[in-house]
């Protein structure tokens, strides 16, 4: 467990100090948003759950929960989840 | 996105319906699996969702795995086209006929036309590319681009270069004619000299024969000697002797700066005609020239007016017809004098000035520069529009020998 937390830590100082991007190295997700329209997210960890007003989808440590209206799943990819809809609420859960 | 979308109907998609309480899971697993999801959409416990043909098979450990039921909605695309195509052959095979006689058709010359030719007839340039083995229903593939281009340019003496253009069906053969360049050839033994055909300042000057009289900086009047039509065959050493010369044709151009102006009057009195809108028609039938009144007037009412008069002309088979109806219309005139300010009148005087440039001077005059000047003759003030070009003024001066 020590070593698991150690880990990412030291994983943040070599993506500060190489200027690499984060999202790569600590595998943090991904977020792209067109307006409240459309939402891009890149390394997910699989839909938790989904119907057409909420959308919670697994990220690295957590939860990113997406809420509003007429939301669907346009796509699922290994690496990809592109959700179009009314967005109304983004947020993240530990 | 239509390519994205373009790509999945030609792999072909299925749209499946997923029954079972965790349909969530059954698309993680899947996920992970790599097997990719469109246009999820879900209501209680059936979910239904998009997946390319090809990774069904994969899918049924999954569902067993996840307790989940799948069922095929529909199958859309080119591949399942295709599968179910096998059961139509005829279908199938005439479509397939027709994209390769399509295909077939278009990889052949059909049309040959020619570009660029002037002084050579279409139908001569489509010969000669014939007979440089360029013909309407030949294979495109068998066709030496390169060589019929060499063996058209050299057949014809005329034809400096061509070119083929492949357009689909057509092949454009584009030539380059011969320009012949009209010589003027100067008549034997005839004697002239390249004089100023105007006034100017000599900016250039450039002799192909002859002697040149004048140098840039030099002003010069109409009829002045530019360049001389002789040539210095000996100079003896005694300078007091003078060299010997020979007539020759003088050829060559002497550009000057030359001056244009165009004046107009500036009238502080301006004349406005209007029309009061009051008119009269008269009405004429005429017969082989000879007019009768019919009805309205026979002279104009008004004093001061404008006429206008229509004739019918008719005409029947191309052939004139003697009768006609003349109608004759008078409108009222009223003549009112302005007086304009000082600058108005200035205005209008530039106006007209300018019209006069535009009218006289050729398109291709290259102004250099212009200015207004305002002058007074006799009393009365002009305004002058003063342009300056550039341009050749040497004119051919022919003489006999007695000058």
């Amino acid at each position: 467990m020590n070593h698991k937390q150690k880990g990412p830590r030291w994983k943040e100082l070599m993506a500060d100090f190489f200027e690499l991007p984060r999202e790569v190295l600590l595998n943090l997700p991904r977020l792209t948003m067109l307006g409240n329209q459309q939402v891009l997210l890149e390394n997910h960890r699989g839909i938790i759950y989904y119907d057409s007003e909420e959308i919670r989808l697994g990220i690295r440590g957590g939860e990113l929960i997406i809420t509003g209206r007429d939301l669907q799943v346009q796509k699922i990819m290994e690496e990809e989840i592109y959700i179009t809809g009314r967005i109304e609420h983004l947020y993240f859960e530990e | 996105m239509w390519l994205i979308k373009g790509w999945r109907f030609i792999m072909s998609y299925l749209k499946i319906k997923v029954e079972g309480t965790y349909t969530e899971k059954f698309v993680n697993l899947a996920v992970i699996r790599g097997v990719g999801f469109w246009n999820l959409k879900k209501n209680r416990t059936e979910a239904t969702l998009e997946l390319p043909v090809k990774n069904l098979k994969r899918l049924r450990p999954i569902a067993r795995q996840t307790g989940c039921r799948i069922k095929i909605l529909e199958k859309q695309g080119l591949l399942v086209w295709w599968k179910r195509g096998r059961k139509r052959k005829g279908f199938v095979l005439g479509a397939l006929f027709f994209l390769v006689s399509l295909y077939v058709a278009t990889s052949f010359v059909w049309f040959v036309q020619a570009a660029g030719n002037e002084e050579l007839t279409e139908e001569e340039v489509v010969e000669l590319a014939a007979e440089a083995g360029l013909r309407p229903g030949m294979y495109k593939g068998h066709l030496e681009v390169d060589k019929i281009e060499g063996r058209i340019a050299r057949m014809h003496e005329d034809i400096v270069w061509a070119a083929l253009r492949i357009r689909g069906t057509t092949v454009e053969v584009e030539i380059v004619e011969h320009k012949k360049v009209k010589e003027e050839v100067p008549p034997r033994g005839v004697k002239a000299d390249l004089v100023a055909s105007r006034d100017g300042y000599i900016v250039e000057v450039l002799e192909l024969e002859g002697e040149a009289e004048v140098e840039p900086g030099d002003t010069v009047s109409p009829g002045d000697i530019l360049i001389r039509g002789e040539r210095t065959t000996k100079i003896h050493d005694d300078p007091e002797e003078a060299p010997e010369k020979e007539r020759v044709f003088p050829r060559g151009k002497v550009e000057a700066r030359v001056w244009y102006d165009f004046r107009a009057p500036v009238q502080e009195r301006e004349k406005l005609r209007e029309f009061t809108g009051r008119k009269e028609s008269a009405y004429y039938i005429a017969w082989k020239g000879e007019r009768r009144l019919l009805r309205g007037p026979e002279e104009s009412p008004f004093s001061n007016y404008q006429k206008e008069v229509n004739r019918g002309d008719w005409e029947l088979g191309g052939r004139e017809i003697p009768l006609d109806i003349i109608t004759v219309q008078y409108r009222e005139v009223e003549t009112e004098t302005r007086r304009l300010s000082r600058e108005e009148a200035e205005e209008k005087a530039k106006r007209k000035a300018r019209r006069k440039a535009s009218r006289e001077l050729s398109e291709e005059t290259e102004v250099r520069d212009y200015r207004w000047e305002r002058i007074k003759e006799d009393g009365k003030s002009y305004i002058m529009f003063v342009i300056e070009t550039i341009e050749d003024i040497a004119e051919i001066r022919y003489y006999s020998d007695n000058n």
